[in-house]
């Protein structure tokens, strides 16, 4: 009777620290891929772009990144005032509890999420690899879908 | 032999003899000073392996006490929310040895998981990483300090 009781209250703690554990659970990279793409694509904007108005494709600024679910990823950027489109391949390279790794074309960076009030945003970081260096970030807001 | 053999002998040896005492005197003279210098060599080649290794010694020893601190500094920035009023200060303290007393004695691991925990802080202060984040790593950085020490290391 004792050592039944024993093992269930042995099994009860276990149960209390695995489910402490699992609040440091970190997301699955099917669900930071979803995350980044959506069920189809997702855009990202860097810069707002603003177009000219008239006849062409002119543009004044702007930078926005479409992370597709096929794992492309479409970059429209405005250089010298037109719009330059871009295909690069994106992948998640790793996934733990404090880093995400995503490989997008030939360059590694590390993913990042948040949230606020003004809406949901994403960046990709370069980590510096000493302190002279400087860790930098390139931010992008989700654009309204 | 005759007389004259003898004489002519003797004469020779009696040249041969004092230069050969000379020789002697001039090898035994250089063998000695050869001697001292070496000596000397080896009398400052072992202070200077002291030395090295009392500066190590004294190094590592005050790794051991900055990393203490770092953890201590770490731990308090873990466990304290970004709007307690104290929460600022403890940054500082941590960013002054981040720039400061860190340099002298992190290794490549310990300077990393020190950017990372740093990286952290600021993601944090911003709205961008929570509490849960902070407190891993702070546990990554007090372990690399840990490794950094650990027995053997120490000179």
């Amino acid at each position: 009777m004792f050592r039944t009781l024993s093992k269930l209250i042995v099994l009860a703690l276990c149960y209390v620290v695995l489910a402490n554990a699992s609040s440091f659970a970190q997301d699955t990279a099917a669900q930071i891929e979803t995350r980044l793409a959506g069920s189809h694509g997702r855009d990202w904007i860097y810069k707002k772009i603003v177009g000219f108005l008239g006849p062409g494709e002119k543009c004044e600024q702007g930078e926005k990144y479409r992370f597709k679910a096929d794992h492309t990823l479409v970059i429209t950027q405005c250089i010298d005032s037109r719009m330059h489109i871009e295909t690069q391949d994106w992948s998640i390279e790793s996934v733990d509890v404090l880093e995400t790794h995503i490989k997008v074309g030939n360059n590694s960076y590390i993913l990042r999420f948040w949230d606020t009030p003004k809406g949901h945003f994403m960046a990709l970081r370069t980590k510096a690899i000493d302190k002279t260096q400087e860790t930098t970030d390139k931010e992008f807001q989700l654009a309204e879908e | 032999m005759d007389e004259e053999t003898k004489r002519r002998w003797d004469v020779r040896l009696g040249i041969v003899a004092p230069i050969l005492t000379v020789v002697g005197l001039l090898v035994g003279v250089w063998q000695f000073n050869k001697g001292e210098e070496n000596k000397t060599r080896l009398e400052y080649e072992l202070l200077d392996r002291k030395d090295k290794i009392d500066f190590q010694r004294k190094l590592w020893l005050e790794r051991l006490t900055i990393y203490k601190s770092i953890a201590e500094q770490a731990g308090k920035i873990a466990i304290t929310d970004k709007n307690d009023k104290a929460f600022k200060g403890l940054v500082q303290t941590f960013d002054a040895s981040y720039w400061g007393m860190m340099i002298f004695v992190e290794d490549p691991d310990v300077e990393r998981a020190m950017i990372d925990f740093h990286d952290e802080i600021v993601d944090y202060q911003k709205g961008q990483s929570s509490e849960d984040k902070i407190k891993l790593r702070a546990n990554n950085l007090v372990k690399a300090c840990r490794k950094s020490v650990e027995p053997g290391t120490a000179p």
